[in-house]
């Protein structure tokens, strides 16, 4: 199928690019994608209030002229912490997805491959890691490795002292929480993915495509790069996706928890759970960050699907009511 | 065959040790010990309470102590946080709710994301499709402490279909499985799509067409079950989650089940509670991955038939 | 279930008649007397004898039996060596003289040991029944339903761990005729929004009781007929770490706590509080209460502050005072600098948060500082208070019985719940000369003292004391509020169910034994 590329492309990074963009949805996702995150990172900027600047005696106010998301029950305008808490949503959702492609993917792929003794073991080391209790490991990572002072703040604050305008040495620790909470979710998140890869490669490990490489010499880990895992993109693509929303919830778990965001910050996830305390009163307070996470996550998927299709040369060219019409060249 | 499934059942209790262990070690690391209260309690009570539960022993006799008691007469202790109730008993009562209400969720779950996501694939480009990604997309991404409240807000305060809230008859049970059920159900929906449009594309499904098998059969015979591939990898851990219970789901609903534990244990350092619902979490969990692993089996086999 | 040897009655919690009927006392404070009714009886028909008590509390102290709550005790004479294992049950200061006589002894003065004799802790419990569970290798069985013998007025019927207990009146109470419920329903609803809910479709008859109504819905019930509020005896405050610079200066803390505008915080923030100024709820028993209403009236109440104590102007004179540069530019927005960072350390939780969102931006408007704010989870948080890693921390205290000794105990320089280091050698003596007064009027006056030095070494920032809002049906009835969330179903009725309850038998007043020692 996909292994060698159909098509002489001079280069298929840029053939890829091409095709995911030949498709409207997949323009418009992108744009809407782009237009997000740059409102998260100016809106905080551009707007006249202040994140953290309370108004108790106003209190909850709905949408208005002067607070187009309304405002929450400190009287904080919510369009700018909407925005904010993109900025950490997105974060965290990039982070956890990365972490979990990058050691999912390779783990998953060595264990389906080769499957027998190793995968065994490889399996059960994963089931050891996904019966741990959540509640119990975070709150030791948080004990162990979160200290403000400790070792680990030092050297994030070292390396990241250069980066820092105004080397700032007591404000890097609410940064350096939220890194250390992309770490504790990514080390959760990862066995869902390796299970997608491993399943995948499970499967395609049998079909003729493989055998043939197989006959023709070709080693295990070219086989594994070139001809199954290309093969199993789509549902790696899913699952990656599919991890966004779930990263972003448990984020403001986590931080509720004491370990992540801390306030006055804020992000998707903790706007939700506030705003689903009173639905039905305050209904503003939840629609506007769950839409904006609604949104996002839509934005993610087609980008999803538009990439696995454009990855795999034979159905990608144009959506067709008969799927695998374009298969002729094979 | 008998050979396999011994050694299998054994690797599955060692592993389900190791875990234990774990726990074990991991729970006496926490900071704070099961009888802290916001009064600080002296030193001699504490002490009382530690030596009544045999938590004074060196670290090895306790374990020694827990493990036989464990292994031999498969007791998990008694709870620090309810006087009067071991774990055993606990979980006895909690897990049976759960098991329930999660049994039916997954059934939910299935029921609706497979078609959907074999539906999504068999529709690709037509604006049903976008209207089912859209349900999808949804589904992912409203979390169940909003759909929980939403469920009941509608169906149940405005509608008057269900009941807000308890665990009495089984319209109790319809509100909560739903709300365990979606979230799970649109991941299983989108997972099941993309399984489908891979395969669609495959060249065995193209010599099947070739056969002159209708549409329908191609897809639901021969592509099925291959594009399942997925799904199946993915309802391991999270059929798991459903039958032991989500803390959500069973605050909202105000059900006696046994998710809650996984959270209040921890937070109270009731040690053998912790590991107890690990435990059963974990060994749902195995036997569930064996499952799945048998039906990948099945699955290929039948796709070796092509 | 159980009755203690008095109770709470049903207005404003104050003592009637339990088991004892009436009670001596020696002038020290420390010898009391407690005459039995003859006609109390267990559910099962037995008497209720002073034997019973001694049982109880002895099984309270037993070391063997680890009760989390003996440190209650320690108050009887040779309780806390008891407990150690330093001496034997019979050295022990309570003591049956006969069957309807229960004397007890204490180690030192205790003021509120009579509020004590209402509390669970000190109810009786059957030797034979515990034992004879015990024997059979069951130990936790002696308390499920249809094993448990109880001398309270209602018994236990059914238990759903963790999800229902039904208790039904106990035919052999001796006041039972007085009793005008059938069957009781405790449900545990951990969600508040879930029992609001119930309460709306009437699956519940009362809720709110000891799980609160969802803050974001107070504004709305308010209104409703249905609602009460009442003032409980707990207090919301910030410990303030006085070891570590800039907390170590009383200036600063005074200045921390003048700029927080308590009475929006309570009102909009923590929804229906009452603004407080100083540490001990204004309700409590003992005879503060009366002594607050009695110093109200007069003008001369020491607490009593303009705008509860809210003085932005005085705060920056403070810091000013302390060395610290604080501008206000044209804009009116306030700049101190110099200051050295500052962290407030709260527990997770969404009520914690919002709260400590808005202090922090108080303290930034008109003290122009900027705390940074910390969460962690509540058990990790209270290691880290007890070891004294904290500036700032969100804390409180609720009463453990009726008297003002319980908030103020905390203040002593050895108690371990006082994290926050300070310690005043005029204050301990005064805590001390009031425990040992055995006037009750004049005791108070001297915890009010006490009090007042408290305050004034400013380290803990009080905020509000706590309320309870709840929902109750209009047919029910005789539901009391408690301070401290016990349930006093005793003066239960619901409409139409019976004649109205003869009034209470208060507790008579004391009478004297003389101060002689047996």
């Amino acid at each position: 199928m996909a292994g060698e590329p159909a098509r002489a492309a001079p280069n298929p990074r840029r053939e890829v690019l091409r095709r995911l963009l030949s498709r409207g949805s997949a323009r418009a996702a992108a744009l809407v994608l782009a237009l997000l995150v740059l409102a998260c990172l100016l809106a905080p900027a551009l707007s006249p209030w202040r994140y953290d600047q309370t108004d108790l005696a106003a209190g909850a106010l709905p949408p208005s002229r002067a607070h187009w998301f309304g405002t929450d029950d400190l009287g904080r305008d919510l369009l700018v912490r909407a925005f904010l808490g993109g900025r950490i949503s997105f974060a965290v959702a990039t982070v956890v997805a990365i972490l979990s492609l990058a050691i999912g993917v390779p783990y998953g792929a060595i264990a389906g491959y080769w499957s027998g003794r190793i995968d065994a073991a490889m399996m059960r080391v994963m089931q050891v890691v996904q019966a741990l209790p959540f509640l119990v490991t975070v709150i030791l990572i948080e004990v162990f490795f979160a200290r403000k002072g400790g070792i680990l703040h030092r050297a994030f604050s070292a390396i990241i002292a250069p980066f820092v305008a105004d080397g700032a040495d007591a404000g890097d620790y609410p940064l350096f929480r939220v890194v250390l909470m992309f770490v504790a979710l990514g080390a959760f998140w990862w066995p869902g993915m390796a299970r997608v890869v491993r399943g995948q490669v499970m499967e395609l490990r049998g079909r003729l495509f493989v055998e043939a490489a197989r006959a023709a010499g070709a080693g295990h880990a070219a086989i594994l790069l070139r001809h199954v895992l290309p093969n199993a993109m789509g549902p790696i693509l899913a699952q990656a996706t599919l991890i966004i929303p779930e990263a972003m919830m448990a984020e403001a778990t986590l931080s509720f928890l004491g370990l992540g965001t801390e306030e006055p910050l804020s992000s998707f996830g903790l706007l939700i759970a506030r705003g689903a305390d009173a639905m039905d009163l305050r209904p503003w307070l939840l629609v506007f960050p769950a839409l904006l996470l609604v949104l996002a996550v839509h934005c993610i998927n087609v980008l999803g699907d538009a990439l696995r299709d454009a990855l795999d040369p034979g159905t990608g060219s144009a959506p067709a009511p008969r799927p695998a019409s374009g298969r002729e060249e094979r | 065959m008998i050979r396999l499934l011994l050694k299998k059942l054994l690797e599955s209790v060692l592993l389900l040790l190791v875990v234990a262990t774990l726990v074990f070690v991991l729970v006496r690391l926490l900071p704070g010990g099961p009888f802290d209260r916001e009064r600080a309690v002296p030193p001699a009570v504490d002490a009382a309470l530690r030596a009544k539960y045999r938590l004074d022993a060196p670290i090895l006799g306790q374990y020694r102590d827990w493990m036989v008691d464990l292994v031999v007469h498969g007791n998990l202790g008694p709870t620090f946080k309810y006087p009067n109730r071991t774990v055993n008993e606990i979980i006895a009562v909690s897990l049976p709710v759960s098991l329930q209400i999660g049994s039916l969720a997954l059934a939910l779950a299935l029921a609706v994301g497979l078609p959907l996501g074999v539906l999504g694939a068999v529709w690709r480009g037509r604006p049903a499709n976008a209207v089912l990604m859209a349900a999808v997309t949804l589904g992912v991404s409203i979390p169940r402490l909003v759909l929980g409240p939403l469920l009941v807000l509608v169906f149940a305060l405005g509608l008057g279909l269900f009941p807000v809230a308890r665990w009495e008859t089984w319209r109790h049970a319809i509100l909560p499985a739903l709300c365990a059920a979606l979230p799970v159900g649109a991941h299983i929906a989108r997972l099941a799509r993309t399984g489908m449009l891979d395969v669609l594309g495959a060249d065995f499904i193209r010599t099947a067409r070739a056969k002159g098998l209708s549409e329908r059969q191609a897809v639901l015979r021969h592509a099925l079950p291959v594009a399942l591939a997925p799904v199946v990898s993915f309802l391991g851990p999270a059929a798991s989650g459903l039958l032991v219970g989500s803390v959500v789901v069973e605050r909202i609903f105000d059900l006696p089940g046994m998710g809650r534990y996984f959270v209040d244990a921890a937070a109270n350092r009731d040690y053998n509670l912790v590991t107890g619902v690990v435990l059963v979490y974990a060994s749902i969990l195995v036997v569930l991955d064996a499952l799945a692993d048998v039906a990948r089996t099945l699955l290929d086999r039948r796709t070796e038939l092509r | 279930m159980f009755e203690g040897l008095s109770a709470f009655g049903p207005e404003g919690g104050k003592l009637v008649q339990g088991v004892a009927l009436r009670w001596e006392q020696s002038s020290d404070n420390r010898v009391f007397r407690f005459h039995l009714r003859p006609e109390a009886r267990w559910s099962d028909g037995a008497r209720v004898t002073a034997h019973d008590f001694v049982y109880a509390w002895k099984r309270v102290l037993d070391p063997a039996f680890a009760s989390p709550a003996a440190e209650h005790l320690f108050i009887l004479r040779n309780g806390e060596a008891f407990h150690r294992g330093d001496t034997d049950a019979a050295a022990l200061g309570v003591r049956a003289l006969d069957d309807l006589t229960l004397e007890v002894e204490l180690e030192r003065p205790t003021p509120y040991f009579i509020q004590l004799t209402a509390m669970p802790v000190t109810f009786p419990v059957r030797r034979d029944v515990v034992e004879s569970f015990e024997r059979q290798g069951r130990p936790e069985q002696w308390a499920r339903p249809g094993n448990i013998v109880v001398n309270g007025p209602y018994t236990l019927d059914t238990w759903r761990f963790r999800y229902e207990i039904t208790m039904k009146r106990n035919p052999y109470y001796w006041d039972h005729d007085a009793l005008r419920v059938h069957r009781i329903v405790w449900m545990a609803i951990e969600d508040r929004h879930t029992a609001m809910n119930l309460y709306k479709t009437g699956e519940l008859d009362w809720t709110g009781d000891n799980g609160s109504l969802p803050v974001d819905y107070l504004g709305l019930l308010e209104k409703k007929r249905d609602f009460r509020r009442s003032p409980v005896l707990t207090t919301y405050w910030y410990d303030l770490n006085t070891r570590k610079a800039p907390l170590d200066d009383e200036r600063v803390r005074h200045a921390l706590d003048l700029a927080v505008d308590k009475r929006t915080l309570a009102h909009t923030v923590a929804r229906g509080g009452i603004p407080a100024t100083h540490f001990v709820p204004e309700s409590i028993g003992g005879g503060y209460a009366d002594i607050v209403t009695e110093e109200q009236a007069a003008g001369i109440d020491p607490f009593a502050l303009p705008r509860d104590g809210f003085d932005p102007e005085r705060a920056r004179a403070l810091f000013r005072e302390a060395g610290y540069e604080v501008v206000t530019d044209e804009s009116g927005e306030v700049r101190t600098s110099g200051f050295p960072s500052l962290e407030l350390l709260f527990e997770g939780s969404l009520d914690s948060r919002q709260f400590a969102v808005a202090v922090q931006d108080m303290w930034r408007r008109h003290l122009g500082i900027m705390v940074e704010l910390r969460s962690e989870e509540w058990r990790v948080m209270l290691q880290d208070l007890r070891a004294g890693r904290f500036q700032i921390a969100r804390s409180g205290w609720a009463a453990d019985y009726d008297h003002p000794h319980t908030f103020l105990s905390t203040f002593l320089a050895r108690s371990p719940t006082n994290t926050t280091g300070w310690s005043d050698p005029e204050f301990e003596a005064l805590v001390e000369r009031a425990a040992a007064t055995a006037d009750a009027h004049q005791s108070i006056r001297l915890y009010r003292r006490a009090e007042e030095r408290a305050v004034r070494g400013a380290c803990r920032i009080p905020f509000y004391f706590h309320t309870r809002p709840t929902l109750t049906k209009p047919w029910v009835e005789g539901l009391s509020p408690s301070g401290m969330g016990i349930h006093l179903i005793r003066w239960l009725s619901a409409e139409g169910n019976g004649a109205p309850l003869p009034p209470a038998r208060p507790f008579p007043p004391p009478g004297k034994i003389g101060g002689e020692l047996p």
